[in-house]
């Protein structure tokens, strides 16, 4: 694990990367190397053949060009899709919920924040980080479903509630416990994805785990939010054999 | 004979009145949608003139502030001449933080909406965010690039924004005063259109799915209806996806408009 920072100002790079030294130092956490570049080209090359989840803190503006920060957040993120990725800029250029959405970004430090207040700031990032590392999911948790537009879909199976076909067939709509996500896809595609999804209808696919009651008289599933579905003939033999409920 | 005369007779008045009834409703018809338009017209024109009200006024601050910040330096050289550093570390922190605070009141959100060229999404996102900074909300915009078109029918994107944006206000007025924030973001990657809206809320979390459920009233807040709305709205249109979050004290929403 590695930790990079790029600011195109000496005085605050040396700043930024001295505070870090030694507060790695003083906690003894396992970083390899702290890298600090004032170019992106530099910072380009550093990347390459690099492993996976490091630390980082961009700055936006690099020797005048606006995005910057952005672009080599996304050249990181072919790389290193789990790092941490932190801005550290002026609040004028604070757009976090673009950034978050376009490179994960974890956070945005205001560089005029008073010094000891900027040095809690990035000391946070970093102990959450260490944090972090000892609830990684592994990929089997995971539900990730590519849609017909190219749009990633994620979600934990753990949160998963139901999928559903909506009134224009193709567009679904996934059910978890505190968010709605509708994309374009085939039920039959996703029921594929894992044992624990059951197609108990023609429109509707749900976690096995979710489901509280199966009312065999009625044919109808009670999920743990209880939402109720009534169950088709195919679905029926499906649970039956599940024989869970 | 005679009877049967009658008859057709009122047949005929029959018609007449009701070929009447339907001319007059028709009438009253078109008038009241002219009323409509011409009302929703009006409420675009006088939010455009806010907004541009509001920018004016945050030029004028800035005007005034590279005013101030011309003196601030010369001071700032007087002080460098006499050769005191503790002097200038009081007089540059003493800078810092005034022209902090005046960049952080002027206005800096809503002139944000220049780059937004649609007026319709000009005008709502300016009459939101305002309602909302008189409500003492925290409104932060994100608008990097140039918004030109929509993609779907101007009314519906008004309309679903509309929604989204009264009920984060609504949300997010249950918290204490200086929790309240609403954060909006509208961009584009490659094909595809994002409009962001954040919000506070009180609630640790929602079940997404009763909220939307039609009419979902408890708690204190009318949410629940308008996400069945734009539900219903965004069904309409293939190119659309949503993604509805309510975790941590926050309510996000997602909009995805594909070319």
């Amino acid at each position: 694990m590695k930790l990079f920072i790029l600011e195109d100002e000496l005085l605050q790079q040396e700043r930024l990367e001295k505070f870090i030294v030694n507060y790695l130092i003083e906690k003894d956490y396992p970083v390899e190397r702290v890298i600090a570049c004032n170019k992106i080209q530099h910072f380009l090359e550093s990347l390459e053949n690099m492993s996976q989840n490091n630390i980082y803190f961009l700055d936006i503006n690099i020797k005048g060009s606006r995005d910057a920060g952005l672009k080599v957040a996304q050249a990181i993120r072919k790389v290193d899709p789990i790092g941490q990725i932190n801005f550290v800029t002026t609040h004028s250029e604070f757009a976090p919920l673009t950034y978050d959405y376009k490179v994960k970004a974890y956070d945005f430090i205001n560089k005029s924040l008073p010094k000891a207040a900027f040095e809690a700031r990035v000391s946070d990032n970093i102990e959450a980080f260490f944090e972090s590392q000892y609830d990684t999911v592994s990929k089997k948790d995971v539900f990730a479903y590519k849609s017909r537009s190219g749009y990633l879909v994620n979600a934990l199976y753990a949160d998963i509630y139901f999928f559903e076909s909506g009134s224009s067939s193709h567009q679904i709509l996934l059910n978890m416990k505190n968010e709605v996500i509708t994309f374009y896809g085939s039920l039959a595609d996703i029921e594929a994805k894992s044992d624990d999804l059951i197609r108990i209808h023609r429109n509707t696919v749900v976690n096995q785990n979710k489901v509280k009651l199966y009312r065999k008289k009625s044919k109808q599933v009670v999920l743990e939010d209880d939402t109720v579905f009534s169950v088709s003939r195919m679905g029926c033999s499906l649970l039956n054999t599940l024989g869970k409920w | 004979m005679r009877p049967r005369a009658n008859y057709q007779w009122t047949l005929v008045i029959y018609n007449l009145v009701f070929y009447f009834f339907l001319y007059a409703i028709n009438g009253k018809y078109k008038e009241w949608e002219i009323q409509r338009l011409l009302k929703t017209k009006d409420s675009l024109i006088s939010n455009l003139e806010i907004y541009t009200q509001k920018v004016d006024d945050s030029q004028q601050v800035v005007r005034e502030f590279r005013h101030d910040f011309a003196n601030i330096l010369i001071s700032m050289r007087q002080t460098i001449e006499t050769g005191n550093v503790a002097e200038i570390k009081r007089t540059y922190t003493e800078i810092l933080e005034e022209s902090h605070i005046k960049l952080e009141q002027s206005q800096r959100e809503i002139s944000k909406l220049s780059n937004i060229k649609v007026l319709e999404l000009k005008s709502l996102i300016s009459e939101k965010i305002l309602k909302a900074e008189v409500m003492g909300i925290t409104a932060k915009l994100e608008i990097l690039t140039i918004i030109s078109d929509l993609l779907i029918n101007k009314s519906d994107i008004v309309r679903i924004l509309g929604i989204i944006l009264d009920n984060a206000i609504e949300a997010t007025k249950e918290m204490d005063r200086d929790k309240r924030f609403i954060r909006v973001a509208i961009f584009e990657d490659q094909k595809t259109k994002h409009y962001i809206v954040e919000n506070g809320m009180v609630e640790k979390e929602l079940p997404i799915k009763q909220l939307m459920g039609k009419g979902y009233t408890t708690k204190a807040n009318h949410r629940g209806y308008g996400l069945a709305n734009l539900a219903t709205i965004m069904q309409h249109y293939m190119n659309c996806s949503y993604q509805i979050r309510a975790e941590d004290y926050r309510f996000k929403i997602v909009l995805r408009l594909e070319k």
